[in-house]
């Protein structure tokens, strides 16, 4: 029989084409009859007797299936399944062998064969049918094979390091990213080693410890650092590794494994810090804003007790013009008639002019103020204060301590203004501190940033941390100020003290004064004891140039 | 008459004719002044052609015509422009008495005393005879 001389090309699709390739010409015969027996009209057959012949076949037509003797004239064993499978490595071979060499059959199984048949036990319907799976079972495989190819080149080609490791840490499987990372060519150098083969130990048991944390039952780890070594990109910043550990379970319940997934997380880091700024950002304006409310209101305010001042002044201050006039003109005429009438005269005349002097004050309060400075020295204006003070501290009983700096420097300012500011905050202290009680006056020099330990608080753009500030502060040991009245107490007519003793007007007053100073004003209650603390802070300006005040910072 | 020009002649313009009439009674009641009151600024200047005063005190703040509409129509005019001005004021304070916005003007503050104003009259008067020369400087305007 010649080889190919036989090869029947069918035309059905149905038919299964087959390449049988024997040298024994009973075999083949024996063969063909049995799939015409088993099926008639299902399979068509080409023989050959040489491998070479049936290499050539599988060159020229495509086969369903191949079924191989393996003892051939021109090859035999192992051997000859291979170069077939390397020839049509799609195409699935069934190894056709004798009972001597069964066991080189079982091989070619392992080296890919679908099957192998002892020629000996073959019989028609078996024979059928092992052909049948044989392509059912080789495109199966097929298919499974395309579906790992695809699934490998995505986990490959995913820019995260992905790993399975077993119940003992040892990798099971990985991508080439990890492969990558620890400097290996294949993933097959990392299969089967655990961290301990590839970290130092320290890092390798922290990597355990969390690994047996996820065995035991934790349903995730996630692990947050900054990379090492080569840590930074190319723009010079910090790159970060989001490390992710979650159990691989059976479905009931059982952890087999883990899958960790190390993920490069800089960008997010850096948006997030970005984002965390950006926040510290906002508060900073947000707060800004609110302190520039509260100027307003502020502003605001005084702008209304300018108008209302201006009003009142003239309203009651041409019935007071009346009366004092009016009194001169009977002192003129009384005092020579009726000389008893000269005190009373004298008595109205004080009352009309305290009356002035509460317009006047509401008057001073409204009016944009310029200051005029002078070199002065505060220990002076302090004494010159409580010279002015002394008869009401006596009347009260009260000790006065004074603590003040001997060393102090002498500095530009409105003499009047701060005396005024300090009496108004003596007289305050005074109203506050019950009988018997004591007042403590100090001065001295001290840092801002001091004065912020203190407990004052400031503007931070009004002194440098480093500025050397004059500080005088007046103690007393009353009551101090409820936490409801504390915001209050700046107000402009916010008084807690009876109709005709309080106005409301002197700390707002001076801390406008000081303010124009480019000072602070501070009042609250002392920290330990009983009692209020008021603080004046101005910055020293050694280099003795002018005070930036207020007018001064509009005009520019 | 000649008794009766040794008084110095004062004109006080204000609407409010209590402030007048107490600085008139005021004023008089010392002998040495003769004081017209005007309780409408509008007036002021005709009053003024009228009756010749030596010095006149304005009121700054008045309803229809402020005090220092007044003293410009005053200063304005051929006759009174050299008449010294005082201005009474509610609302001044210091700093603003300093800016003197025409010569021969003083501002005095509500309230004031019956001392202060006199001594404020007394170195007007004085200041304005010692720049115009001679006492009465409507005798050259009148017809
Ligand atoms: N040393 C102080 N101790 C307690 N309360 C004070 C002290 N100083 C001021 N206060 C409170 O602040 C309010 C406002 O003070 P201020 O503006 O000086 O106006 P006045 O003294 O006319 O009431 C006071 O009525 C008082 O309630
Ligand atoms: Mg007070």
């Amino acid at each position: 029989m010649e080889d190919g001389s036989c090869i029947n090309v069918s035309e059905s699709n149905m038919a299964i084409n087959v390449l049988h390739i024997e040298d024994n010409p009973g075999d083949a015969t024996l063969l063909r009859a049995m799939l015409f027996a088993a099926d008639k009209k299902g399979f068509e057959l080409a023989h050959v007797t040489r491998l070479s012949a049936g290499i050539e076949q599988l060159g020229r037509h495509s086969f369903d299936i191949v079924m191989l003797d393996m003892s051939l004239p021109d090859s035999s064993g192992i051997d000859t399944f291979k170069r077939i499978h390397e020839k049509a490595p799609h195409t699935p071979v069934i190894v056709l062998s004798g009972l001597d060499d069964e066991a080189a059959a079982m091989q070619t199984v392992h080296a890919g064969a679908q099957d192998y048949l002892c020629k000996d036990e073959l019989n028609e319907r078996m024979l059928a049918r092992a052909i049948r799976y044989a392509i059912e079972r080789h495109h199966a495989d097929e298919r499974l094979e395309g579906e790992r190819r695809l699934l490998r080149s995505l986990i490959d080609s995913l820019p995260d390091q992905i790993y399975v490791k077993d119940c003992k840490s040892k990798f099971v499987a990985c991508n080439t990213a990890v492969a990558k990372l620890m400097g290996f060519n294949s993933v097959d150098e990392i299969v089967g080693k655990t961290d301990f083969d590839l970290f130092p130990q320290s890092l390798a048991e922290k990597f355990h410890n969390e690994e047996i944390a996820v065995f035991s039952g934790q349903p995730r780890v996630n692990r947050e650092e900054k990379i090492e070594g080569s840590g930074l990109t190319s723009s010079g910043s910090q790159r970060w590794m989001l490390t992710t550990k979650v159990p691989l379970c059976e479905p009931d319940g059982t952890i087999y494994g883990l899958v960790g997934i190390n993920r490069e997380i800089t960008e997010r880091k850096q948006v997030e810090d970005r984002l965390v700024r950006l926040l510290a950002d906002l508060k900073r304006t947000n707060e800004n804003l609110k302190a520039a409310q509260m100027q307003l209101i502020q502003a605001e305010k005084m702008e209304s007790v300018g108008r209302i001042a201006a009003g009142v002044a003239h309203e009651v201050k041409n019935p007071l013009a009346v009366a004092v006039m009016g009194l001169d003109y009977l002192k003129n005429t009384l005092s020579v008639e009726q000389p008893k009438f000269a005190p009373v005269l004298n008595d109205i005349y004080e009352a009309i002019k305290r009356a002035d002097t509460v317009i006047g004050g509401l008057l001073d309060f409204s009016r944009p103020r310029t200051l005029i400075l002078k070199l002065d020295d505060v220990n002076k204006l302090i004494d010159a204060s409580l010279s002015l003070i002394r008869h009401d501290l006596s009347k009260k009983h009260l000790t006065l301590n004074q603590n003040l700096s001997e060393s102090l420097p002498k500095i530009k300012l409105d003499g009047n203004k701060i005396s005024q500011v300090l009496i108004n905050l003596l007289m305050n202290a005074i109203h506050a501190t019950p009988e018997n009680g004591t007042l403590l006056v100090s001065s001295c020099t001290m840092r801002a940033s001091e004065l912020g330990n203190s407990g004052v608080t400031f503007p931070p753009e009004r002194f440098g941390v480093d500025d050397t500030l004059i500080v005088v502060q007046i103690e007393d040991t009353g009551a101090g100020i409820s936490d409801e009245n504390l915001s209050k107490i700046f107000d402009p007519y916010f008084t807690t003290k009876p109709v005709g003793e309080g106005t409301g007007l002197g700390l707002p007053v001076s801390r406008q004064i000081v303010e124009l100073h480019g000072g602070v004003l501070d009042l609250r209650n002392r920290r330990n004891e009983r009692g209020a603390r008021a603080t004046i802070a101005i910055r020293l300006r050694s280099d003795g140039t002018k005070i930036r005040t207020k007018t001064d910072s509009l005009k520019a | 008459m000649i008794l009766n020009t040794s008084k110095k002649k004062i004109l006080i313009v204000d609407d409010e004719e209590g402030i007048t009439r107490m600085i008139k009674l005021a004023l008089e009641q010392t002998g040495h002044y003769e004081v017209y009151e005007e309780n409408k600024p509008m007036r002021a200047l005709t009053t003024a052609w009228s009756f010749q005063p030596d010095l006149i005190i304005l009121d700054v703040m008045m309803p229809g015509m402020d005090g220092t509409e007044v003293a410009k129509l005053l200063k304005g005019d051929r006759r009174a422009k050299d008449v010294p001005i005082i201005f009474l004021t509610a609302t001044v304070t210091r700093g603003e008495t300093d800016d003197k916005w025409a010569e021969n003007v003083i501002y005095i503050r509500k309230p004031a005393t019956l001392p202060e104003l006199i001594n404020g009259i007394e170195q007007s008067i004085e200041a304005a005879n010692a720049s115009n020369g001679s006492g009465s400087q409507w005798i050259a305007g009148s017809q």
